[in-house]
């Protein structure tokens, strides 16, 4: 048994390594997408020439085969000069100073932002992490506290008016987009109650940790919303199922009052799958945190990369793709694993 | 890996559609039962009724723009920009003095007083407007163009139910085929490619890649239901492999494999009629989402581009008006809110109907 | 021969300008606050095109711009010294001008904090690598290089950091001669040795700056002693004048010189500048939040600017910035044409409204290659006259426009009114036509193949609705003739990419430019050499580029107004673009802050003296 378990989790570890590195071919293969080319960010200069272009393309290295630059990008290009003839496959800028080599993405060196004029990409992005962290976890509580209950409330009265409501509220807040409540409800209860800021982090000067609770509130209610109907729906399908199952009927036949019922059996078998559909919705967060970051002016890593896309700036694309994609994949893997442990019903097939 | 399905909406349609067994009363087949069971579904019937008139309108956007509204969506008229409804011309400026009063000190400070000037004002501008000549009035005011916001919302509809149905076709087919694949081939080569493939659309951030797609290929409607399509359709295989779980190794699959019936005829003649049900209720739920996706690209300056109108792009820059022109908020929102407010509920409409003998 | 002619980059700085402008609000409209709060007196860091781009030494103000002006000026700039060839009516030839203007007074109303929000972030506050107005509005706090400033008021060149400058019998040759006791913020002086330094790095092509090709009509540029910056050029050119006087923004040489140019994880002085020459240090900057500045003590114009604190604040959402301005959040918010009648109603929001001298122009781009319908001038005519410009200029920018007929608005000291303005007259649109050979038939302009005619139009950015209102007015106009037109909204970059494109697939585009107050800078976007990035529509015309040259060599007035006016005139004849409207600018800003004073120039030439008055609490 624990063998099999140990085994299960090398191999979703395993599995997980492979997910980030096809993560990577397509983070890189967006570079490649770009029209015109990595170097059309230049284009804001008109006098630029073609040799202009040759020049930068030989400095940045783009000259170079798609699969060495490729090679250059995960490894960096610091080691080609061990290989023979391996000195020919640096970049320009590379050959001429050791410190301009690329140390590649395994080695958390993502390049050099084109917009952020030599900023390193990695620290951009990390210095982005904790903003978007803590949206994300704010909403998932919000979610989590109201979504179980509101769930199981609604399995519990099937059928009746609390159910119908329950429904009824999570198929209205569905039927319009996300985005559009928040900015409505900003300009609302931010422009003319006053009763939010409107958008940012914290009053500057201010970051005190009441400030921070009232400028988090609305973005993390209305991101949570997304999070909350499907735990609420989970939730209530999940134990409906279990409220079918023998021995629910068998405890209740024995005369267990109720009460103890729905704790001891029901709650505790029907919130294990509950643990997850927690790996998706924290995928919603990341993906999430785009349009919510830019509605409240929140800055996270979502507002770094509208910035980065419109920007044309492929060297920030790339990391944060690439960045969000292993925090997304080790989630999944760090919930899957966690699963497996609660749960000993688990199969550890692959 | 063959962990529990992960459950949700999804799931909840898949459980509970689980084949009847012993439970007929009448001589009934299970479509005629579907049928009656939603013919019973008031709710649901209303959602039919209503979407059904979504459709309508925007199928019929162009006659009704030119014969019963009188106005083209693309006409501009610069002296009638962000105008009010025509039937509220009157009533407009009362209910703006209405709301300064209560700017002044809050609640207690507000004129009601005016609220019977304003309903006065409304019924008679209606009337006056239901008797005037077409191409007079504008039942839903006009936008910063002087374009008719009615008829670009009718229009509007056309582009994004067409990137609903277009998305959820895409994605349907998609997921039902390679569902149907990976389910039917389960724990063999073929299966483990297409899981890795779920995975990795699962695992990364698809909105974020949804949005560099569409800067760099500055698709169309088509193109962009496309996009959406192709990174939506992971649920529904995930559903459809589950469902094949439980019903590949029956007795009739077994014996129809045993007279020798190709894999397609198997999967399509007796794999496919038994989850057809779920891939309904999710194809209709996808109709919804990807209305609402859309409008979220649009805020993000990658949806449906100008002029063409879409629900999306008549949402996005519309707040700001929200005083001063609160239509060109609500027409958008309202056509948004009754469609996937309808296509809801008929998809949790069927999901019970399509489980008839269930109580 | 050629004559000289004056890099096109200027212009790629105005356009880059417009972009962002057209990004942030829908353009063309006001400016966004952090723009118009840069501080003129001294000169933005990057040369930024509104002031230190157009030299108009020999400029009068036009009467447009001397009715908002108030007439109250300290003449503080006097010519000591006239050679013969000043006399002989050029102007930039052999003279000495000095200032004897007091910079040591310091202010009186001090303190406060003012809280400005923007919709973009900078990129860096090195003054030298970045191309965008957030950038350089953040840089024009901390930085400042001036030699010269416009006067707000007669918008001539008057000394500024430079006490004197004289200029060589020649023309070639200048003199600045700085002011002593300018100090850096951590005491050390401000030299001609950091101009000199600076200057250098800048050159050095490794460094890439991004406008280098602008500094190549420089010869020289040397300091003769701590405080003597001399400059020489190659060829008498009018507008240098100007071009140098905020040429170059120096840096600390005694910091920067030990740091690398351009690694930010080895110069810190980058992103966080410590020594500074601007009104404001930076205290704090946090990456799309906020940065925060203070008074710099030592600054050499009056010392530290009455308001003590700055503060802005990034709000992606131009319609949240807004709010934030009403609820008093933020001091200044940007307004949209369709907020500005809400806006001067606010009770704590003063609206102040001026006629830039640097004008933002819209226009509608023809497309002139041969092969496409708009090669015809003929269609190019009837297309103009298709379009009810006088309504668009009055409906779009809600009043806040007025009509253009040619190259250079109402503004301008060369303007030409006497220019064909194509007003709206679908009838004689629908006789050029017939002249090129169409048919207009059942409500359609067919071609000689019985084809309808169709023309692709392209705006940019897809967000702004400004741009979207008139493509599809002008949509709906050309289908009154029977024309009809594909629109397509196009991504900024997108857009720009689709101009500059060597083979373009539209036919007409929506644009707009920021004029200069030196007209000649608008040669670049008529010069055949500069097809297809600034003349985006192809338009080639010898004759326009012989009366530009000539206008730019002879320095004399009244030769060149008249050069300029038949250039107008030729233009408008051959209508490459449809001319629509400039517009005015404006800002908002909440009434505690006070000593705003509108000029051609803007309200941010005199920020440092702008205070604060706080309301008495009720």
């Amino acid at each position: 048994m624990r063998q099999a378990l140990t085994r299960y989790i090398i191999r979703r570890g395993l599995q997980s390594l492979f997910l980030v590195w096809i993560a990577t071919l397509i983070g890189f293969t967006i570079y490649q997408l770009a029209p015109g080319g990595p170097l059309q960010f230049l284009d804001d200069d008109p006098k630029r020439t073609a040799a202009d272009f040759d020049r930068l393309s030989a400095l940045y290295g783009l000259n170079r085969p798609i699969l060495v630059q490729y090679l250059a990008w995960l490894t960096g290009e610091d080691w080609f000069t061990i290989l023979p003839g391996g000195a020919a496959w640096q970049s320009g800028q590379c050959r001429v100073n050791a410190e301009r080599c690329g140390r590649g993405i395994l080695r958390l060196d993502f390049g050099r932002s084109f917009y952020f004029k030599g900023s390193n990409v990695i620290d951009l992005i990390v210095e982005r992490i904790p903003a978007t962290f803590m949206l994300g976890f704010s909403s998932l509580v919000i979610s989590v506290a109201v979504g179980i209950p509101s769930g199981i409330y609604a399995a519990l009265h099937r059928g009746k008016l609390p159910d119908h409501i329950i429904r009824v509220t999570t198929v209205l807040v569905n039927t319009v987009p996300e985005w559009w409540i928040g900015l409505l409800l900003l300009i609302i209860l931010g422009g003319y109650l006053r009763l939010v800021p409107l958008g940012g982090m914290e009053t500057i000067g201010d970051g005190s940790l009441p400030d921070r609770l009232h400028h988090l509130a609305l973005p993390a209610v209305v991101s949570a919303i997304s999070g909350w109907i499907s735990i609420s729906r989970i939730m209530r399908f999940e134990m409906l199922e279990v409220l079918n199952q023998d021995y629910v009927r068998t405890a209740r036949a024995k005369g267990l009052p109720e009460h103890l019922v729905i704790w001891r059996h029901v709650l505790r078998n029907a919130i294990l799958p509950f643990v997850t559909g927690l790996s998706g919705i924290f995928l919603i967060f990341l993906s999430g945190s785009i349009l919510f970051e830019l509605v409240f002016s929140w800055p996270g890593m979502g507002r770094l990369a509208v910035i980065a896309i419109n920007s044309r700036d492929y060297p920030v694309m790339m990391g944060l793709f690439v960045i969000s994609s292993f925090l997304g994949i080790m989630g999944v893997l760090m919930v899957d694993i966690l699963y497996s442990f609660v749960d000993p019903r688990v199969k550890y097939e692959l | 890996m063959r962990r529990k399905e992960a459950p949700g909406s999804d799931a909840e349609a898949a459980v509970s559609v689980s084949i009847p067994r012993f439970r007929r009363v009448k001589e009934q087949t299970y479509w005629q039962a579907v049928l009656a069971k939603l013919l019973r579904d008031k709710l649901t019937l209303a959602a039919i009724f209503g979407l059904a008139v979504m459709v309508i309108l925007s199928v019929t956007a162009g006659w009704i723009s030119d014969q019963v509204l009188g106005f083209d969506p693309t006409t501009t008229n610069l002296t009638r920009r962000n105008a009010p409804p025509t039937w509220a011309e009157v009533a407009w400026p009362i209910f703006q003095e209405f709301t300064q009063t209560c700017q002044a000190g809050g609640v207690t400070t507000c004129r009601w007083s005016l609220w019977k000037a304003i309903f006065s004002a409304s019924l008679t501008g209606l009337r006056d407007c239901l008797a005037a000549p077409r191409g007079t009035c504008h039942w839903m005011g006009t936008d910063q163009a002087g374009r008719d916001v009615l008829s670009r919302a009718l229009y509007g509809g056309r582009i994004s139910m067409r990137i609903g149905l277009y998305v959820a076709s895409i994605s349907m087919t998609l997921g039902v085929v390679l569902g149907l694949i990976s389910g039917y081939y389960a724990a063999t080569f073929i299966d483990d490619i297409i899981n890795a493939i779920i995975q990795t659309l699962g695992s990364i951030p698809l909105l974020f890649l949804l949005i560099i797609l569409s800067r760099i290929f500055q698709p169309g409607p088509e193109g962009l239901s496309f996009l959406i399509g192709v990174f939506g359709w992971m649920g529904v295989s995930r559903l459809i492999r589950g469902q094949i779980f439980s019903i590949r190794e029956r007795e009739y699959i077994l014996a129809s494999r045993a007279i020798g019936a190709s894999i397609w005829r198997i999967l399509f003649r007796h794999i496919l009629p038994n989850v057809s049900s779920i891939v309904i209720v999710v194809g209709v739920f996808n109709v919804a989402g990807a209305i609402i996706a859309e409008a979220g690209l649009s805020y993000l300056g990658v949806g449906i581009g100008p002029p063409l109108p879409s629900w999306g792009n008549m949402m996005q820059g519309s707040l700001g008006n929200f005083t001063d022109a609160p239509w060109l908020v609500l027409a958008p929102g309202l056509f948004i809110f009754l469609t996937t407010l309808s296509i809801y509920l008929i998809g949790d409409g069927l999901r019970d109907a399509l489980d008839p003998w269930v109580k | 021969m050629k004559g000289y002619r004056y890099p096109a980059h200027w212009l790629v700085v105005i356009l880059v300008v417009c972009a962002l402008l057209a990004t942030q609000c829908a353009p063309p409209t006001t400016p966004p606050p952090e723009a118009q709060a840069t501080p003129t007196a001294i000169a933005p860091a990057t040369p930024a095109p509104t002031e230190t781009g157009a030299p108009a030494t020999e400029q009068a103000p036009t009467p447009t711009i001397a009715a908002t002006l108030e007439v109250s000026q300290q003449v503080i700039t006097q010519v000591v010294e006239e050679s013969e060839a000043a006399k002989a009516r050029e102007p930039q030839k052999g003279i000495t001008v000095v200032s004897d203007e007091d910079v040591t007074t310091p202010r009186t109303k001090r303190g406060g904090e003012y809280k400005d929000v923007a919709t973009s972030d900078a990129v860096s506050f090195h003054p030298y690598l970045t191309t965008d107005t957030a950038s350089s509005s953040y840089q024009g706090m901390v930085y400042t290089g001036g030699l010269l400033r416009l006067d707000e008021n007669t918008l001539q060149y008057i000394p500024n950091m430079a006490e004197k400058y004289s200029i060589s019998e020649d023309g070639l040759t200048f003199t600045f001669h700085l002011r002593k006791g300018m100090l850096w913020s951590d005491g050390q002086p401000i030299t001609a040795r950091d101009f000199e330094w600076t200057y250098q790095q800048v050159i050095n092509p490794a460094n890439e700056f991004p406008y280098l090709s602008q500094l190549g009509f420089i010869k020289s540029y040397k300091a003769l002693d701590d405080y003597t910056l001399e400059i020489k050029i190659d060829k008498v050119y009018c507008p240098s004048l100007g071009q140098m006087s905020g040429l170059i923004t120096p840096l600390p040489k005694h910091v920067w010189e030990k740091l690398p140019w351009n690694d930010p994880d080895k110069n810190p002085e980058m992103n966080k500048p410590s020594v500074v020459s601007g009104p404001y240090k930076l205290v704090e900057w946090k990456r799309d939040q906020y940065a925060v500045f203070e008074a710099n003590e030592n600054y050499w114009y009056h010392g530290a600017p009455n308001i003590s604190r700055y503060v802005i604040e990034i709000v992606p959402d131009q319609d949240v910035a807004y709010q934030k301005m009403k609820t008093g959040e933020s001091d200044t918010g940007p307004i949209t044409p369709d907020k500005l009648k809400e806006a001067r109603q606010l009770p704590n929001i003063t609206v102040y409204e001026w006629w830039p001298a640097a004008a933002l122009w819209s226009y509608i781009g023809l497309n002139m290659r041969p092969g496409f319908p708009t090669h015809n001038l003929h269609v190019r005519r009837g297309l103009s006259y298709a379009i009810d410009k006088d309504l668009l200029t009055e409906e779009v920018m809600q009043g806040q426009a007025k009509r253009l007929c040619s190259v250079y608005p109402e503004t301008s000291w060369v303007y030409n009114p006497d220019v064909p303005c194509y007003d709206y007259d679908p009838e004689k649109a629908i006789a050029e036509f017939k002249q090129a050979g169409y048919t207009f038939q059942d409500g359609k302009m067919l071609d000689q193949n019985g084809k309808q005619l169709r023309l692709k139009l392209i705006f940019g950015p897809n967000t702004s609705k400004t741009r979207e209102l008139i493509a599809v007015t002008v949509q709906d106009y050309l289908r009154r003739i029977g024309v009809e037109a594909d629109i397509q909204a196009m991504e900024w970059s997108t857009y720009l990419e689709a101009l500059h494109s060597n083979e373009p697939d539209w036919d007409i585009y929506i644009g707009g430019w920021q004029a200069t107050i030196e007209p000649h800078i608008m040669y670049t976007i008529w010069a055949e050499e500069n097809i297809p990035q600034l003349n985006s529509v192809a338009y080639i015309n010898k004759e326009v580029e012989r009366l530009f040259e000539e206008a730019g060599s002879n320095c004399d007035l009244e030769f060149r107004k008249e050069k300029y006016q038949q250039i107008q005139r030729i233009i408008a004849e051959d209508a490459p673009y449809i001319f629509l409207f400039y517009n005015k600018s404006w800002s908002g800003q909440n009434k505690r802050i006070k000593g705003i004073v509108p000029t051609a120039l803007g309200i941010g030439w005199n920020m440092e003296d702008w205070y604060i008055e706080e309301a008495p609490t009720p």
